[in-house]
């Protein structure tokens, strides 16, 4: 998730130049892809008679960097805000022999995105709540709408915070993130973000056909495969929330500060067991 | 409360040399003391830190080996502007501060407008850790470099060593560091573990030996005996095979010295 902060381009809730957040956003981005969404395209068989892929808000480029260098004939795009993240993204693709790939600086929320009609064959969007404003949302989809070439198709995949955890401390940050997301205008409500149960209707309503919408379930507990990620993008992820938290005026820093160290505390418990709930679209623009 | 870093624990703090991190050590007891927790939790926010330096810095690193466009590449333009996301007006560091740190002995380079990575990245991590305007002591011997950790054989003590001294340790001698951009250094053969965990590697001759591979699996063999039984010999492939079990018995060994980090403040206590 990169680009509802005004103190960071985009409004992101966190720095996105932040060097650790962009090994934050790399590791997230192989988690997401290897162990919640089970590949760089599970919803669909493979990326036969897909050309021309854009990746909004790409981050680090992790996503589209591995579309490029597993498809060599399609041709990759990824856009994002933040200019350290790109220059970072392009080194990358550079450094691993990846040439079928550009990047663009981009505000995802302001329209029209510069890219003429029908431009992409799929656009892949994953994460976007952080900057995307509740009334921003059905234009996204409506923008994505314009992009996608007729039988083209459009993916997003995000959360709504829904995290299952025994830890207290972790499900009370959740609760502070929700309501300082919901008071920047983003969430539709106080206690969850509410973006997955509007997700098919934006789409329905932007003209594209819901071809599926898959519902992920990950076990980050103690133990298992996903924690060590979970644990990682949580340590850096909470702490960089806090002056996001104290602008919306959610908690005060002392508190803020015992409920972190309260929260590693019950990652690192062999006791902490933790459920992440994710969900996808996948979407298809009818064919002319 | 010493005033001092302790000697034997350098090796957490690389890329910081002994200087940079004694100075680190000061501040973080004037500005950040918890209580009796000072040097625990330094070393804390050292480890996370040195790991997304890593992660940062290693792709543009890696295309100073290749003919890559300069904006992609590890230069002065990218350590300044990437030091600078950490200043107040979040400007690059400008090029007069950059010279005066070349002359007081901070950073090295490998060649105009090209800094030695390592020493450029030690400032980078200071950056991130400390937020006062003055970053550094007055002048440092640019000759100071990184700590790892050695072992000479598996029954032997663990030393820290300044990398400047790792070639006059005995051959075959076990290095390793939380500090994954070791290997950018090629000459050494470190192998970087996990996401960014750290390095590890075997010092090797300082002549090669006349059997190499023989002598490289004695020394194999000292560290995993039970490795005898997966040596299957083929002739023509002896260096393959011994190469691949030198990988296998190096992230083995790591196991136990370079931790993830969801194991870190788990395995070992800092008494101050």
């Amino acid at each position: 998730m990169q680009n509802s902060n005004p103190g960071t381009p985009g409004g992101y809730f966190v720095d996105q130049n932040e060097v650790g957040e962009m090994t934050r956003l790399l590791l997230q981005d192989r988690f997401f892809t290897e162990t919640i969404q089970g590949g760089l395209l599970a919803e669909h068989p493979s990326f036969e008679g897909i050309h021309r892929v854009l990746d909004v808000a790409c981050g680090p480029g992790g996503w589209a960097t591995s579309v490029a260098q597993d498809n060599p004939a399609i041709k990759v795009r990824g856009l994002d805000i933040s200019e350290p993240m790109i220059n970072f993204a392009r080194a990358r693709a550079f450094q691993e022999g990846v040439r079928n790939i550009d990047f663009d600086i981009l505000d995802a929320t302001k329209y029209p995105l510069p890219y003429p009609d029908h431009s992409f064959d799929l656009i892949n969007a994953r994460l976007i709540y952080a900057f995307m404003k509740r009334d921003l949302w059905p234009k996204f989809v409506e923008e994505c709408y314009r992009l996608v070439a007729p039988g083209g198709y459009l993916r997003i995949c995000t959360e709504d915070a829904h995290f299952i955890t025994n830890s207290w401390a972790v499900t009370r940050y959740h609760s502070l993130g929700c309501l300082a997301l919901y008071r920047a205008g983003n969430g539709f409500y106080e206690d969850n973000l509410g973006v997955i149960p509007r997700l098919r209707g934006w789409a329905k309503n932007a003209g594209f056909v819901v071809l599926s919408q898959p519902h992920m379930v990950v076990d980050v507990s103690y133990g298992t495969e996903g924690h060590q990620i979970a644990y990682e993008d949580y340590k850096i992820l909470l702490k960089a929330l806090q002056p996001f938290f104290l602008r919306y005026d959610v908690g005060a820093q002392e508190e803020l500060d015992d409920l972190y160290e309260q929260c590693l505390r019950d990652m690192q418990s062999e006791d902490f067991s933790a459920w992440w709930h994710f969900s996808s679209i996948w979407a298809q623009k009818p064919a002319d | 409360m010493s005033s001092s870093f302790p000697s034997h624990l350098y090796a957490d703090v690389a890329p910081l040399s002994a200087p940079l991190a004694n100075h680190l050590y000061r501040y973080w007891q004037r500005h950040k003391s918890r209580e009796t927790d000072t040097l625990y939790e330094m070393i804390k926010e050292v480890r996370e830190k040195q790991r997304h330096v890593y992660f940062y810095l290693d792709s543009y690193v890696r295309n100073n080996e290749r003919p890559a466009p300069r904006e992609l590449r590890f230069t002065t333009e990218l350590v300044r502007k990437t030091m600078g996301l950490y200043t107040p007006d979040k400007q690059p560091i400008p090029p007069k501060t950059f010279s005066h740190w070349l002359a007081a002995g901070f950073l090295r380079m490998r060649s105009k407008g090209y800094p030695e990575p390592d020493s450029a990245a030690a400032l980078v991590l200071l950056r991130m850790l400390m937020e006062t305007k003055a970053l550094l002591p007055e002048s440092m011997d640019p000759a100071e470099t990184w700590w790892c950790y050695a072992q000479a054989g598996p029954a032997d003590g663990v030393a820290c060593v300044p990398l400047s001294a790792v070639s006059s340790l005995p051959s075959y001698t076990l290095l390793w560091t939380g500090w994954a951009g070791a290997a950018w250094d090629q000459q050494q053969h470190w192998l970087p573990i996990g996401d960014g965990f750290g390095a590890i590697c075997l010092t090797k001759p300082k002549r090669p030996p006349i059997k190499p591979f023989a002598s490289e699996l004695r020394a194999l063999l000292r560290w995993k005996p039970e490795f005898e039984a997966l040596y299957q010999p083929n002739p023509g492939c002896e260096r393959d095979e011994v190469q691949a079990l030198e990988h296998l018995a190096l992230v083995q060994l790591a196991r136990s010295r370079i931790m993830p980090p969801s194991m870190w403040g788990k395995e070992r206590q800092y008494a101050e």
